[in-house]
């Protein structure tokens, strides 16, 4: 009996000190535009944002690193405040409304349907942020696609600095969108 | 002492002076008597028919209202078949008394197209005279029996026109170029050589310079309503015209004008436009067209057309030949003569275009040029004849029926649409209408009954309420639809769980994965290794 005792008093020290251990950082980042729109009515434009679809290993909470080729790792302290999709419609939608200075619509049949699909959207190992998409312009018309490929050197150094980067880079797709949408 | 001398005695009887009165006398009698017979004008005799208001002593002779005679005597001719009036003209008028110088009772008349002489009824009958152009005297005439239409000697031209009927066209009527009055009918007859009705015309200067060999005259009297392959199409003259009668001339359309012509020429007096514009040309060539159709609707002066441009018409269907051929084919087509012109498409109206043409069609058969029968008008169901080309026809070459040259014929327009037509019937009539009829009688009886029962269903009040029950399920269904909709509030908790059951998966997955590293996770601390920096050399 008094074994016991010991062994549930040895049981309890342990799982005490066990809660006491600090517990490892996590960083969450959202991904917004940072875009600056003045307060009042904006025109609804003829075109409307249709799919974004992202690559399945960015299709997750943490951010992304590509260590080599082919080799990636995926943050474990460092995640997306919100679903990627989710995240990327949004700055797309707002980055886009404020290149054409219209507002995109809601789906019509005549109108022009934008599609974006996002391949890679990661940190390199020289220190660069990735991003390759392929995005669409459909009407009854006609269907024209694109492709966006682009790097850009973080300005310094950690997750920030990379959440920063893919967010520059994720405007100036906006920006090539926008510019065809004209 | 004186001697007296004897006395000579003159024993001579002398004329006393007083016997030159009644010789004086005598000289001034003869004298009167020469005189009188020398001015004493010329007695003339003039034929009439009857005697009607002329009477001896008392009828005057006038020219231009002038008196220049009288009638002396009037007595029956030697045939007894009508009367001779002697006149009496004046000397100072015999002058008159010339070849074509004309003579004719001046009485009242009523007539269709005038009233005359309505002075004479107080005044009295007369004779006028009309001096003739000519230069030897006469003095036997053939009084007319009513007033020249024109002078004699008038300028202009004197034209013969001959028809087959006489018409509407009467003494008297006008004659007409363009709507204008150019002359008139001064006379109709029957010739009974020609076996026609000859027409006097006669055409004032200057417009007597109009007429030439060219010309064609057509009767405008009344109103002339034809029904062609072209439509039904209406001919007016003039209201006078149209009352009462009337002639036109004109140059066919496309025909040259012709050489002069001589005071007394013959015309041709065609029935109307139509006919008058028929052949203005010289030269054509005839073919013969074989249809195994029926021809009813086609008539002799129907068009021949290439493409809708024409190019002669149809001068007759030839059935006495195939009423002498029929014993020898049974059911052969009936060939029809055309009359193709070179002058209707432009071309020159000479031979050297006939054969031009002639030479056209025997190359073109060969490429399927073919004659068809067309419809020309719906309304009357005039037939006209086409002539194209046709490549899917079968091959032919050109033929000959009774020494002419004839063109293949093909069955479009009417004849394939009446065979289809006939194809259609006969289908139809292989149909089991009967049997269908049946079923459908049978079906009409079946959807009757059922519709009594609808009306019963629905009559019935139960059903009246379970319907409005059925209306307040809709409403009530459409309320839950609206609240299930993108807009509602449903859907937008339905979309918030759905990305928080998202987020609980993802955490799950990433507790997966964990547990996968490290499966005591969930009770030992779990210390993973830092994540390499972006930027930072790993």
């Amino acid at each position: 009996m008094r074994t016991l005792l010991l062994f549930l008093i040895a049981l309890a020290s342990w799982l005490v000190s066990a809660c006491s251990t600090t517990p490892q950082t996590r960083s969450t980042y959202l991904l917004r535009s940072e875009s600056q729109h003045e307060s009042g009515p904006l025109q609804v434009g003829n075109e409307y944002l249709g799919d974004v679809k992202v690559a399945s290993y960015i299709d997750q909470s943490g951010l992304v690193l590509e260590l080599a080729d082919g080799v990636v790792h995926v943050a474990k302290q460092h995640h997306w405040a919100e679903p990627l999709r989710t995240s990327l419609r949004e700055l797309l939608s707002v980055e886009i409304a404020a290149a054409t200075g219209r507002s995109l619509g809601v789906p019509a049949k005549d109108g022009t349907r934008v599609e974006v699909k996002v391949s890679q959207l990661h940190g390199d190992a020289d220190g660069n942020a990735v991003l390759i998409a392929q995005w669409s312009l459909s009407s009854t018309e006609m269907t024209q696609a694109y492709q966006f490929n682009q790097n850009l050197a973080l300005e310094g150094t950690g997750y920030a600095a990379l959440v920063a980067a893919e967010r520059a880079l994720l405007v100036q797709l906006a920006r090539s969108i926008a510019a065809e949408l004209k | 002492m004186t001697d007296i001398a004897a006395p000579t005695i003159d024993t001579r009887k002398r004329l006393s002076v007083i016997w030159m009165i009644p010789l004086v006398a005598l000289a001034l009698g003869v004298w009167m008597v020469v005189h009188a017979k020398l001015s004493e004008g010329p007695v003339v005799e003039i034929h009439f028919a009857t005697a009607e208001s002329i009477e001896a002593g008392k009828t005057k002779v006038r020219y231009l209202n002038v008196e220049v005679g009288q009638v002396e005597e009037v007595r029956l001719s030697d045939d007894m078949k009508g009367v001779v009036a002697m006149v009496r003209v004046d000397q100072d008028a015999r002058h008159l008394l010339r070849e074509e110088t004309q003579f004719w009772v001046v009485r009242a008349r009523v007539g269709a197209g005038n009233i005359s002489g309505l002075g004479t009824l107080l005044g009295g009958a007369y004779i006028e005279l009309s001096p003739g152009g000519g230069t030897v005297e006469q003095r036997n005439y053939v009084g007319l029996e009513t007033p020249p239409l024109t002078p004699a000697g008038a300028p202009g031209i004197k034209l013969n026109l001959l028809s087959e009927h006489a018409g509407s066209v009467n003494t008297g009527d006008s004659v007409l170029y363009n709507g204008y009055k150019v002359g008139r009918i001064e006379g109709m007859g029957f010739d009974d050589v020609l076996n026609l009705v000859r027409y006097d015309v006669f055409i004032d200067a200057p417009f007597d310079t109009l007429i030439n060999s060219s010309v064609r005259f057509w009767n405008i009297s009344g109103i002339s309503v034809s029904a062609s392959a072209s439509g039904v199409e209406v001919q007016t003259g003039s209201l006078d015209t149209i009352l009462l009668g009337g002639v036109a001339f004109h140059l066919p359309d496309g025909a040259d004008i012709g050489s002069p012509v001589e005071s007394g020429a013959d015309f041709k007096l065609y029935d109307n436009f139509a006919s008058m514009q028929e052949k203005p040309y010289q030269h054509s060539i005839d073919y013969v067209v074989e249809f195994s159709q029926s021809l009813r609707g086609l008539l002799p002066g129907a068009p021949v057309e290439y493409r809708g441009i024409p190019i002669g018409t149809v001068t007759r269907i030839m059935a006495a030949e195939v009423i002498a051929d029929m014993h020898q084919k049974n059911g052969a087509p009936i060939p029809v003569l055309i009359t193709i012109e070179p002058g209707r498409v432009g071309l020159p109206d000479t031979a050297e275009s006939v054969e031009l043409i002639q030479q056209d069609v025997a190359d073109s058969v060969s490429q399927g040029f073919r004659a068809s029968l067309e419809i020309g008008s719906l309304l009357t169901g005039s037939l006209y004849i086409n002539v194209d080309y046709h490549p899917d026809a079968e091959s032919e070459v050109m033929g000959e029926y009774a020494g002419r040259a004839s063109i293949p014929s093909i069955q479009t327009g009417l004849g394939r649409i009446e065979e289809q037509v006939i194809e259609f019937l006969s289908k139809a009539n292989e149909l089991p209408v009967a049997e269908t009829l049946k079923s459908v009688d049978t079906m009409v009886n079946s959807l009757t009954e059922t519709l009594r029962s609808m009306d019963e269903l629905l009559s019935d009040r139960e059903m009246q309420q379970l319907s409005a029950e059925m209306m307040a399920a809709i409403k009530e269904l459409r309320s839950v639809l609206t609240g299930l909709s993108p807009e509602g509030p449903a859907f937008q908790s339905f979309e918030s769980s759905v990305g928080k059951l998202n987020e609980t998966l993802a955490n799950l997955d990433e507790l997966t994965r964990t547990l996968k590293d490290q499966p005591n996770a969930l009770i030992l601390p779990t210390k993973f290794p830092a994540d390499p920096i972006p930027g930072a050399t790993y």
